[in-house]
């Protein structure tokens, strides 16, 4: 029990503790408290602990789901920029990709998409290098003759309260990671 | 204070409660591994995009998964191995054969797929892998199981599973409830806007009424009301009466969900794990219910 709560703090709040942003003195002083020091027994213990039987508290801690957005991934072999809409699309061939284009809809039953949806939050989120170039690098090479390929994050920001905007949200897509 | 720490831990209890959580975790852990089936290769295989990086697991707290293990053009063959072996360990758990085996087995794959690509799961798949290991140290087969059938088991068993389990519940709760706490959007109260317009999540058309003032109003106080029964919960448990109300808003709370967003089988998941936390008795007044139902049809 103490081993989860240890293992729990530190990864939901510990950035906020690190940006020291957004918590109370009294949080601070916990979070500083629990996350022990990584030199002793403890430490080490609850570590070997939580490894061994998988107790890893995960809720949100890699992606935080944020509703303000939504978000999806497209491979590219080239791709097509149009600042004025926020949008970029594949020019060529489209290596993967989980965009949809029915957001309008609003499915009762579910996505089957929600596994590659929660995905594209993570690998958005973190933005590792080697995540990213492993990831379209995979997709690449699904391809002969392709020299290039581009990972694209399609972002669409919500706005309740602006009627005027597209309800799929205010789109504004980036390039997340070129391989070559 | 020596006879409230034994009562506490390790008194004995009525195993149904046990087999209550056995058969609901063990279900709802073949029927999410099965869902699984179709990203086996590109996300957990060593054949999949990941290749052989490791470093996800390692950079939060796990070493070890079966599918680390070198199996080169095999890869695939290992990563649905493993996971048609989980989907048929947790039906076997559901049923109650080799209870504690098949939940270890159980867990064995989701830590496994866990550590391998955790980018794929979410708090669902963590929750049912939790539980697997709770349900491995608990014993989850003395009844409503085939190893009951065959073999004689004690019905009274130890209470400190169920405890660790109650824990851990609290724990979801207090730090989910905390987390939100430091969001914009649930301390601003428009976090349910965001929500029923979210194409990915809404199951229904929200524009329909997020501008009302009156209906904003209300998804804001209902927001609030959230985050502080969420932050609460473990201490509400501890009184007999609270605890009856924060289980009553608890599971409005997750029926809300349910009808509301596209979550998988989130909602039902945390419905499930209220068995461990309802009164030890009403298991075997559920069974004599359910057998004089049997009688009567």
């Amino acid at each position: 029990m103490a081993a989860i709560f240890w293992w729990s703090l530190p990864h939901s709040f510990g950035s906020m503790v690190l940006a020291n942003a957004g918590q109370s003195a009294l949080e601070e002083r916990l979070f500083k408290w629990v996350m022990l020091d990584e030199d002793g027994w403890t430490y080490s213990f609850f570590q070997n602990y939580i490894d061994v039987t998988g107790s890893q508290q995960y809720w949100d801690f890699f992606a935080p789901q944020s509703p303000k957005f939504h978000q999806y991934l497209s491979v590219c072999d080239s791709i097509a920029a149009y600042p004025e809409q926020g949008k970029i699309v594949c020019k060529g061939q489209t290596l993967f990709s989980n965009l949809g284009d029915d957001f309008e809809v609003f499915k009762r039953f579910g996505s089957h998409r929600s596994r590659l949806y929660r995905l594209t939050e993570n690998l958005a989120n973190l933005e590792d290098p080697r995540l990213l170039e492993t990831f379209t690098q995979y997709y690449r090479t699904y391809q002969h003759g392709i020299t290039e390929a581009q990972l694209v994050l399609h972002q669409f920001e919500l706005h309740p309260g602006l009627k005027d905007l597209p309800r799929a949200g205010y789109q504004m897509d980036k390039l997340l990671w070129v391989s070559h | 204070m020596q006879v409230m720490w034994d009562n506490f831990w390790f008194r004995s209890i009525d195993a149904r409660q046990y087999a209550a959580l056995r058969i609901a975790f063990g279900g709802l852990s073949a029927v999410y591994l099965f869902a699984l089936l179709p990203y086996v290769e590109t996300q957990f295989s060593g054949s999949g995009w990941l290749g052989s990086i490791q470093q996800i697991a390692i950079q939060n707290g796990g070493s070890w998964s079966l599918l680390f293990i070198p199996a080169g053009i095999h890869a695939a063959t290992l990563a649905y191995t493993v996971v048609i072996v989980g989907i048929l360990a947790a039906f076997l758990l559901m049923i109650g054969w080799q209870s504690r085996l098949t939940a270890g087995m159980t867990w064995l794959v989701w830590v496994s797929l866990w550590n391998r690509n955790p980018l794929l799961l979410d708090g669902d798949d963590a929750v049912l892998k939790m539980m697997c290991f709770y349900l491995l140290l608990s014993p989850c087969g003395n009844c409503w199981s085939i190893d009951a059938c065959l073999h004689k088991k004690p019905p009274q068993v130890a209470v400190w599973p169920l405890r660790l389990m109650q824990f851990q519940i609290a724990l979801i709760y207090f730090v989910s409830g905390w987390v939100k706490f430091h969001s914009p959007e649930w301390l601003e109260g428009t976090i349910m806007q965001y929500v029923f317009i979210h194409p990915q999540y809404s199951r229904w058309d929200g524009w329909i009424f997020i501008n009302d003032p009156l209906i904003t109003g209300l998804l804001a106080g209902l927001a609030g009301f959230i985050k502080w029964w969420e932050m609460l919960f473990p201490f509400l448990l501890i009184n007999a009466y609270s605890r009856k109300i924060s289980i009553l808003i608890g599971i409005l709370f997750h029926l809300g969900l349910l009808l509301t967003m596209n979550l998988r089988w989130f909602p039902v998941i945390m419905l499930s794990l209220y068995p461990a936390l309802a009164s030890n008795r009403s298991f075997f007044r559920l069974e004599k219910k359910l057998l004089r139902c049997c009688r009567v049809s």
